[in-house]
Order: C-alpha cells, then structure tokens, then sequence
C-alpha cells in the first residue's frame, strides 16, 4: 500500500511548508493536506470516509490542543482504519515524550524535525 | 638511779618518731597481738610496746600495765634505745646500780626483770622497744631473746606500713581535693544552667549560670522542692516524668523554650541525666540546659537561605527548559531555510549571494549544535544516574546507527571488539560513546581514513573501555586541558564544534562514578579510556 495522501498537523507556518516541499522532493505527487490546529485536524476527520491510504504528521507542541490532546481525541475515529497512519513529527527528543508517545496505541511511531527527504522516502517504501 | 642518757643521734631519732604520727593514737589488734605473744613466751605478767618520746615514754600497746605512758628518765627503755642493735637484759634491777634505785623498781609496778628489744627503723634509728616485764628477778632464755628480736623487728615493719598508708591517704586526699576543684571549675564555668536533683525532686546543687539566668540565689533553691519552685501543674506535667525516667537510668533530652526573667523566651535544650553512684545506682538525677536561642536563630536563616535559593533554581531550570525549547524552533527554521535557498539553482548568479549564504548555513547549525550540547550539560547537572545493566555491544551498534552519515561522509570505519555489560544510565552512556567516536572521526588525518576501535579490557573490577583512533593526535602540554568546557584546540575553519563534547563526556563518566582519561601522540593518534564501574550481577 503506497500512500495516496499527507496530512501535516502543525501550527507552525514555517515548518509545515518545508515539510511540504520535503515530501515533494521524496517524489510525492498526490494529495498534502495541512491543518494549523487540532481542532481543525479532528473536524475534518469526523466528515472524512478515511479510506484513503494516508500518513498523517503528527506535531506535540501547540496552542489549545497539544499532540498527545488530540491523538486520544482522534483515537476512536481512527483505530480500526487500517489505511491510516498516525505519526508524531516534534522537535521534542524527550524520552517523557517518547514514553508518552508509545503509551498511546494509535500513535505508530516519532519523528524528530525536520523531515527529511530520506525519512519520507523509506515511509513510503515501508508503506508500499 | 641513772638516768637514761640522750642519744647523740636524738635530734634525727625524734624527728622521725614524729613522722609516724604514732604517738597518742588509739590501741591497735596488730599492736595488741604483738605484746600479748611477748607477755607469752617470755612467761612474763607485763608487756609493753614503747615510744621514746621528748620527756617521756608513751605505751602503743601494754599488757599488764594500766598506766599508758610514763617519764623517760626513769625509763628501762631509754636505755634500751641508747644500743639499737642489743637487747637490753636487767635480770635483777635491784642488783644492778643503774636501777636499784629506780621508783618504778621500788614502787609503782615493781620492776625487777626487764627485757626489751629496741625497734629500730631502716636508717637505724630506734623508736622505742617491745619489752617485757616481771616483778621477780628472772634470766631471759635465748629463745625468748630472739623471739622478742622478730617482735620488735615486726612492730619496725608495721609501722613502716603505717607510715606509707597514712601518707598515701594523704596524698589521695589532696588529689580528691584537686579534681574537685577542677570539677567546680567546669561547673561554674561556660554558660550552660547545671542543677543536681535527688531523687526526692529536691535542688541540691545549683550552679552560677543557673542562678544568673533565674535570678535566684542559692538559698532560694538548694533544699527546696521542684514543685515548690515550679509550680504543681508543670511539675506534674512536663519535670516529673522526665526525672523518673532519669532516675530509672534514661537519659532524657528535648527542646523547648523557657521564658526568663528579664531575658524573654529563649530556645532551649534540656536534658536530664542519670547520676550514678560508685556501685552504679542512680542517686540523681543531672539537669542541664543549654541556650540555643542563636544557633535556632542561624538555623532558621540557613533554612531560609536554603528554600530561597531552592526556589531560585527551580525558577533557573524552567526558564532554561523554556528557553531551550522555544529557542529550538526558530533555529531549525533558520536551518532548514538556509538549507533549501543554498540549494535554489540561479543563486550562484547572485554575486555572493552562496558565500553569504553559507555563513548563514554555518552559524545556523552552530547555534543547534550549541543549544544541544548546552542542554546536555544542564540535564547533567542535576541528573541521578538511574543504573541498569548496559549492554555496550548494544549501545555501540546505535552509536554506529547514529553516526551512520558522519561515518559515509568521511569514509571511516567503527571497528567494535568484544565489550562487556556496564551498570549505568543507557541514554548517557550512548550521549557519550557518541561524542567521542564523533570526535574521533572528526579528527582525522588528510587523506587518512579514519578508523575508530572501541575495546574493553578488566581491570579490578572495573571496565576501562577504549576508544582510540589513527587522527590528529592532541599535543601532550594541551592534553590536561582537553576536557573543559568550551575547550577548543582549533579554529573553526579547521575543525568545526561547541567545545562541549569532551566536558559532557567527563560529566557523564564521573556521574556514572568512573574516570575519564586520554593518552595521544600528535600525528598518530589518540585513546580515551573511560573506566567505568562493572553491572551489579
């Protein structure tokens, strides 16, 4: 299974456009999506058929809503949908983080930031 | 009558009668004994012990006779004195011209036989005599003469020991006095409140620091009850379960406070302490109470100091985690930016647009590489090593992992030998593992590969793990220096880095209670020897 869509869930500006052109340059073409908040994140989750084969970035630190917050509040929607991918992607390399990351069953694995191009590439190779 | 002349030797002889301290005492067993035997084997009614004293002649011990002394001149005795060595025999006094005319042969107890041995000290001189005496005329057998020689000879001695003890009880005596003086001293001195209770809870001693702080004066305590003094209730309450359990041989200690007069409330240690007599038993009990006002005072402000600066480090450290992680962000911005603009095609026609944009990509990850090794000091400062066992072949592979870029770009090798498992924190010991195989790699020689070997050998038990290399080598006067903070031994544009990785190496290896240490030779090479305490198994 390849992934057909990215979706990037990070209230930082800056990082989410160069994780963009990161994913670009591992030579995806399909669809990128990016939610600023949580809260934008899960709604669209709620109207979406999830069907669609698709790794979701995941960031820990932001307003209102953090990572971990989110993740849980996602949990039911996305458990049982194999097509989907939850990852976090943080600048955070704390091992409390990590733990906390782990503790959570819907969270498949951390990033740290930047995304790179060689990171991007093995997830869809991994995917396929 | 002749009178029984001086001895030359007087003035010495009475000096030394003197010294017994003999004269006028009371009766003795031993004494008693001894004229008793001599009244016995010499069959004569009379018997006499007999100091020849100024004028007269006083009886220790005497059988036979009521009177306890008598005059000297007309004494047998003193003539007696007058030949140490002899002993001086009258067979019939009326025969012999010296004492025909004698009162005490023609009256009083009617000497007409007298023997008597003198008792002579060590230097010769002779006190006096044991004697015997009978009222007929008589001879004195050898036997009688040689026993009355030991008798006098023992009475010598008993006195001699007479002498040594009474001095000897003296001199304990003075020194008692002595060490109660010394004992008074140490009362009376310093500012500690001493008072002696009996076991009645009555004062019997106080001392003057105890009577400065009451302000009371001996007769108002000494003899009086403590009830009396402190009142029923708090005697009840607080003193008299503190003393009986003194008395029942605890010693008893706790704080409070007293309010005295004129002084107010003061911080005060007491205690109460067990009095014990020469066989062990409990006659009083010792209560002794110790001003602390100050030294409560210091310590209430070594404690404030303390929460204060407490509280300031807590502070110091959130700030720092803070900082540290809204710091990161923008710095990754800058980087990852940086990094994308160096690589846009048509910078190169923007006339020193790629040089100046290669200062930006430089000082961008300097400052990363800065705030993360900075943030490894800090945590290192505050940090307790959670050990476990570590398996140092595990840990150099992620090491390896790890430097897996660093490894390509400077087509080096990692060569791993056989290592042990160690007792420490995972996390750190990979920190720095990796810091020195970085180094190392970093290091390297132009045009040399560089090749890393990390190997283990025992020593005691401990591990020394090795890590050397075939790089630059550090110059033997910079070797001390190696390990300190910001440490730097090149230029920049030599060789990039913080100056922090060697000082968070040490960090790390002296938290883990090992050593760290580096042997090099400039242009051969280097080896850091960590030794490290070997897995509790």
């Amino acid at each position: 299974m390849t992934y057909q869509r990215f979706i990037l869930i990070d209230d930082n500006e800056a990082d989410n456009v160069y994780h963009e052109i990161m994913i670009r340059r591992a030579g995806f073409g399909g669809e990128i999506l990016v939610f600023e908040s949580g809260i934008d994140a899960l709604a669209f989750f709620v109207q979406d058929p999830l069907d669609v084969s698709t790794c979701i970035f995941l960031d820990i630190n932001m307003p209102m809503m953090d990572g971990f917050e989110m993740a849980e509040q996602a949990t039911p929607l996305l458990i049982d949908k194999p097509s989907v991918m939850l990852l976090m992607l943080t600048s955070s390399g704390s091992p409390a983080d990590r733990e906390r990351a782990s503790a959570l069953p819907i969270i498949k694995g951390y990033v740290t930031k930047p995304l790179d191009v060689v990171t991007v590439q093995k997830l869809m190779s991994a995917g396929a | 009558m002749k009178k029984a002349p001086i001895p030359s030797n007087e003035t010495l002889r009475q000096a030394r009668l003197d010294r017994l301290g003999l004269l006028d005492t009371l009766p003795q067993p031993a004494f008693d004994h001894i004229t008793e035997l001599a009244s016995q084997i010499c069959s004569t009614p009379i018997a006499l012990i007999t100091l020849v004293d100024h004028d007269r002649q006083w009886f220790k011990s005497r059988v036979g006779l009521a009177e306890e002394q008598a005059g000297r001149e007309e004494s047998f005795c003193g003539h007696a004195i007058l030949d140490p060595k002899q002993v001086l025999v009258v067979e019939d006094a009326l025969q012999d011209a010296r004492f025909s005319d004698n009162p005490m042969v023609l009256g009083g107890p009617k000497i007409r036989f007298y023997a008597g041995a003198p008792i002579v000290t060590e230097d010769g001189y002779a006190l006096g005599t044991v004697c015997v005496i009978d009222q007929r005329a008589r001879v004195l057998e050898p036997a009688q003469r040689a026993a009355l020689c030991s008798l006098a000879s023992l009475v010598a001695t008993l006195l001699e020991h007479e002498r040594l003890q009474r001095e000897e009880a003296k001199r304990n005596s003075a020194e008692e006095r002595r060490r109660s003086q010394i004992f008074q001293v140490l009362l009376q001195a310093g500012s500690e409140l001493k008072s002696f209770v009996d076991s009645d809870y009555v004062y019997q001693f106080v001392n003057p620091a105890y009577l400065r702080y009451w302000q009371r004066r001996p007769e108002d305590i000494v003899g009086r009850r403590v009830v009396d003094l402190a009142g029923e209730a708090v005697f009840q309450e607080m003193i008299k379960p503190r003393i009986d359990r003194a008395l029942a041989g605890e010693a008893v200690q706790y704080e409070t406070a007293f309010s005295f007069p004129g002084l107010g409330v003061r911080q005060v240690d007491v205690s109460y302490l067990p009095a014990r007599g020469d066989a062990g038993e409990v006659m009083g009990v010792v209560v002794r109470v110790q001003d602390i006002e100050r030294r409560k005072q210091r310590e209430d402000d070594l404690r404030q100091a303390l929460a204060s600066l407490q509280h300031k480090t807590l502070e110091q450290e959130r700030f720092i985690h803070i900082i540290s992680h809204d710091l990161r962000e923008p710095i990754n911005t800058i980087n990852n930016f940086a990094g994308l603009l160096a690589g846009e095609p048509g910078l190169a026609d923007l006339p020193g647009a790629s040089r100046y944009l290669d200062f930006v990509v430089q000082g961008g990850r300097r400052m990363a590489s800065l705030l993360n090794d900075l943030l490894n000091l800090i945590q290192l400062d505050r940090s307790v090593v959670a050990r476990q066992p570590v398996d140092l072949n595990l840990l150099a592979g992620q090491v390896r992992d790890d430097l897996a870029m660093a490894l390509q770009q400077s087509n080096g090798q990692l060569l791993i030998g056989d290592l042990p498992t160690v007792s420490g924190d995972p996390s750190l010991l990979r920190i720095a593992l990796q810091n020195l195989v970085s180094n190392a790699l970093k290091f390297s020689r132009p045009g040399m590969p560089p090749v890393v070997t990390v190997s283990a050998q025992a020593i005691g038990n401990a591990w020394c793990i090795e890590v050397s290399d075939n790089g630059i080598g550090i110059p033997a006067d910079q070797l001390a220096g190696v390990f300190d903070m910001f440490k730097r031994l090149h230029s920049r544009k030599q060789y990039d880095g913080t100056g922090l990785g060697l000082s968070i190496c040490q960090r790390i290896i002296e938290l883990h209670q090992g050593r760290i240490s580096v042997s090099s030779e400039l242009g051969v090479g280097s080896c850091f020897a960590l030794v490290l305490p070997q897995s509790a198994s």
